[in-house]
């Protein structure tokens, strides 16, 4: 009996194709089918029957229902599940009729899904048709058909230069051919310079070119049906990937390799791989911001670029692997990721293997990976590259030892909190108990504020107060009043945190909370910039997503440092982190006597304070032999210097990405002043546009473009498809996203 | 000094300026020459004597007619190595089009396996009618013969043929040696 009931599925199966209704599972399309179409991509899938126990598949399987036999009405309903594309709001769907019958333990249902059209219009409102099948479970999210796949990552970490192959497999599902665009993020210091599609068996390099001149070539190709591919930066952790005429059952795959150092705190690296772009807020009235629309509300939000969001209970089928081999050049203690979980394999003991786990493969937070390394072996570290563009070095410069027996003195601190819809619920709660922990810790020598913005900004009070436990009373009551809602007017709350009289008499600390969810980040930084005068300013990301360009700017123009609160991590720790570097003055008006090396380019140009647990990194260009320096500066008002010893077989050691590291920072710095300088904006757009393509580098200005020109697909370029994302972990779709 | 040295030495430049009309001094400095340029190669070792010389191959590509100047199509040019009956580990040439209404917009592997990765682009010298790439395999499989190691694709503007140049720079076998070798280029069939 159960024999026979497990063939319902066949039944099913000949009914579907004898009688070629039209049911369409969860393929995405909304267009009738027609008889005359032929099944593009018939897929079928089964489905177990414990695994459907108590299930209920909603919409639609017409004929089913009466030809469906024994198929006894009860509990489990097959179901399209109505699915929403670019613009569909307004699309008819199709007609729907509902069977239900049940299934017994052990019995399995198959359904085939019969393609649509190929031919059916096909344009940016209406996606096409597929043949995919998919089934919808209560308290179960979402699936919903997207065309990019996968994401492959593969890191190398030597010392602290990571070279990381980034690999998104694009593969149309749909029966008519697309154009997909996906926005996604990188690291905000990463020298992306290579790129290679591969068509099938077959890769092609991308080659730089200037940003217009790429565009033309891609947009030609498109339009003449070429599989082509456009890699375009819209900030420095922004961008946008195109590929152009993927036909039905068809897998482009994109290759990005990039370079970036990592970051080093108290005895620890970390590394970063983002993987979603958070929902930006952008000022009226922008324009070149960033968007943030529900999946299908393409053109909503008015700005240039735009990422389309999953609603809530929606789930794509893109995942994403991840594996990192790390090389510490010394012993490794622990390695512990924040946001995922991950298995570590020992190699050696200064190497690691690091492999993410695929239960937690959602890209919806960034990977974060911090590994403690032996703190007593930490050495200042100079590598150096030489090609036939010159010598390039990087050294990290470490904090003397002293600069911990010293003191800080009073302090003035200005508590900044983002409290806009985006850090609505978790995100605003860790940052309010960040907060409160750092209020805490204040003496009575000190003054604090507490600001907070978010359409407008307000405060604690007029001025800063002295941190008696009244007034820190006062001050956590006023946090907790605090609420995420409303915009991301950051820009007020910088100039309440900035544009008020200095007490001369304490040092000013400013520390903004925020996930940084905004469009206008240069006008931040230029802002920032302008009012900055002698303050500090401490960045904290908070979330699982954060903008860590405009925190790690924020922080590099601040002469502060940086520091993220994920959703995963205890603030107290983190804040107490910071209060220890705090808690003693930083080595101020660095300089670095050079020794034998004869030394241009060194970036950043100004160099920042050397604070307590956080190091600088210092990349540039030099001749000569790698030699130890000397590096000098202020502790308070005493001039200080220390020496630092290079070791030669370090430095001698070939490391590949340094030049690219530095082009990379070049480029940063000239953008920086880019937008600082709209005078000198032609000049300076030539240098960075030069600087990129000597060196193949990623830039506002320049792009990668890859052209197959052997392969050529029929008719027009299709239906241009975004790539929707899952909102950041722990932020509202409601709060953040237009419909 | 022995005088009948001196006169054998004085007799021998005259005779061999009467016969060669060749100074002493002039032989000696050839032969000077010669001895040097031998010792050069000997030093250079494998890329001593046998290094073939840099060749440049025009070649004309042709293109569709009546067509405006306005109008782009995409193409591909293959790039072939002959390298006889030796293996070839490793090559580098230049491609370039006379034209300037010509742009490289994507660079492709060879048929063999060995070569089937994209090559590496240099960067500097990259330019929009113009690229040097090269390659290297450790393979034990290596091509011989004539093969495909490149595939340009380009995009053309207008009608009529466009010449290219083709430079092999470099050819050389697993173990270092330059070997002697023919680069040609032809239009990839679609």
């Amino acid at each position: 009996m159960n024999i026979l009931r497990s063939r319902i599925s066949a039944v099913l199966m000949l009914c579907v194709a004898a009688t070629m209704c039209a049911v369409q599972l969860g393929c995405g399309s909304e267009q009738p089918a027609t008889d005359s179409a032929p099944s593009s991509m018939p897929v079928n899938s089964k489905t177990s029957a414990p695994a459907l126990d108590g299930d209920v598949f909603a919409d639609a399987l017409e004929s089913l229902a009466t030809g469906g036999a024994s198929a006894r009405q009860r509990g489990n309903v097959l179901t399209s599940p109505t699915r929403r594309f670019p613009g569909d709001g307004s699309s008819p769907g199709p007609a729907v009729v509902r069977a239900t019958f049940e299934l017994m333990p052990g019995e399995e249902l198959w359904v085939i899904a019969k393609g649509f059209d190929p031919a059916a219009p096909a344009n940016e409102e209406t996606p096409p048709g597929c043949g995919a099948l998919m089934a919808r479970l209560p308290d179960v999210e979402k699936e919903v058909p997207v065309p990019l796949k996968h994401t492959a990552v593969v890191g190398n970490i030597d010392g602290y230069i990571a070279t990381v192959d980034v690999t998104q497999q694009f593969q149309n599902t749909y029966n008519s051919k697309i154009e997909a665009v996906y926005v996604f993020p990188l690291p905000d210091n990463a020298a992306v310079s290579e790129f290679v599609m591969t068509v099938g068996e077959r890769k092609i390099r991308g080659i730089i070119r200037e940003r217009e001149e790429a565009e033309k070539i891609y947009n030609d190709a498109r339009a003449q049906g070429h599989v082509a591919s456009l890699l375009t930066q819209e900030r420095p952790n922004i961008f946008t990937q195109k590929v152009a005429n993927i036909e039905p059952g068809k897998q482009i795959d994109i290759n990005i390799r990039y370079f970036n150092t990592l970051q080093y705190d108290d005895g620890a690296y970390e590394f970063v791989f983002p993987m979603v772009v958070g929902p930006r807020y952008n000022p009226p009235e922008t324009t070149d911001g960033i968007g943030a629309v529900g999946r299908g509300n393409q053109g909503v939000s008015g700005q240039s670029t735009e990422v389309q969001y999953l609603t809530p209970g929606e789930r794509s089928g893109h995942d994403v692997s991840l594996s990192l081999n790390i090389s510490a050049g010394v012993n490794i203690e622990s390695v512990r990721s924040i946001n995922h979980d991950v298995a570590v394999k020992d190699v050696t003991e200064t190497e690691r293997s690091v492999t993410l786990s695929a239960s937690d493969s959602i890209p919806n937070k960034d990977f974060v990976l911090r590994y403690q390394v032996a703190g007593d072996k930490i050495k200042t570290a100079m590598m150096t590259h030489k090609d036939d563009h010159g010598q390039y070095f990087t050294m990290m410069l470490y904090p003397p030892a002293e600069l911990k027996k010293v003191q800080r003195s009073p302090m003035e601190m200005v508590f900044v909190l983002d409290c806009s819809g985006s850090m609505s619920g978790r995100p605003i709660d860790q940052a309010r108990a960040a907060i409160s922990h750092a209020v805490q810790s204040l003496t009575a020598r000190d003054t604090f504020q507490i600001i907070n913005f978010s359409s407008t900004a307000s405060q604690l009070g007029a001025a800063p107060v002295i941190a008696t436990p009244q007034n820190i009373q006062k001050g956590l009551t006023y946090l907790n009043s605090l609420n995420g809602e409303g915009g991301t007017e950051m820009i007020q709350g910088l100039k309440a945190a900035l544009d008020f009289p200095h007490d001369e008499g304490r040092f000013r600390l400013v520390s903004f909370m925020t996930d940084g969810y905004i469009g206008n980040d240069h006008d931040i930084l230029n802002a920032l910039s302008d009012k900055l005068g002698d303050s500090r300013i401490f960045s904290f990301g908070v979330g699982q997503s954060p903008n860590r360009f405009l925190m790690d700017r924020m922080a590099l123009i601040g002469r502060g440092a940086v520091a993220y609160l994920s959703l995963n991590d205890d603030p107290v720790e983190i804040m107490n982190r910071f209060n220890e570097r705090i808690s003693h003055p930083a080595m101020t008006d660095l300089s670095i006597n050079w020794g034998n090396m004869h030394v241009t380019d060194v970036y950043p140009q100004i160099l920042p304070d050397l604070i307590v647990g956080r190091p600088v990194v210092v990349t540039g260009r030099f001749t000569g032999e790698p030699s130890s320096v000397k590096v000098g500066g202020r502790q308070g008002m005493q001039p200080t210097s220390f020496a630092v010893a290079v070791d030669a077989a370090d430095a001698t050691k070939e490391h590949k990405g340094i030049a690219s590291v530095w082009a990379r920072l070049k480029i940063m710095d000239l953008m920086t002043q880019f937008s600082r300088t709209p005078d000198q904006a032609a000049e300076l757009r030539q240098t960075v546009t030069q600087t990129a393509l000597e060196y193949s580098l990623m830039s506002t200005f320049t792009a990668f473009v890859a052209v197959d020109s052997m392969s050529k697909t029929e008719g027009e370029f299709g239906t241009t498809v975004a790539v929707p994302v899952n909102v950041p972990e722990g932020v509202k779709y409601e709060t953040t996203v237009e419909n | 000094m022995n005088t009948n040295e001196l006169t054998n030495t004085q007799s021998c430049s005259r005779r061999c300026s009467r016969r060669c009309h060749i100074p002493l001094c002039w032989a000696l400095l050839i032969a000077f020459d010669v001895s040097l340029m031998a010792l050069t190669y000997a030093q250079d070792g494998k890329a001593g004597a046998t290094e073939p010389p840099v060749q440049s191959v025009e070649t004309e590509i042709p293109g569709p007619v009546d067509v405006a100047a306005n109008v782009s199509r995409f193409e591909a040019i293959d790039v072939f190595v002959d390298s006889g009956n030796q293996r070839l580990a490793a090559w580098q040439l230049e491609v370039r089009s006379t034209a300037n209404d010509v742009q490289i917009v994507g660079i492709e592997g060879g048929e063999h396996p060995a070569f089937s990765e994209p090559p590496y682009y240099d960067k500097r010298a990259m330019n929009n009618n113009r690229v040097i790439i090269a390659a290297f395999s450790t393979d034990d499989n290596l091509p011989s013969g004539r093969s495909r190691v490149a595939r340009i694709h380009v995009q053309v503007r207008g009608s009529g043929a466009r010449a290219w140049l083709s430079e092999l720079t470099t050819s050389a076998t697993t173990d270092g040696t330059r070997i002697p070798a023919e680069i040609s280029i032809t239009k990839a069939a679609g």
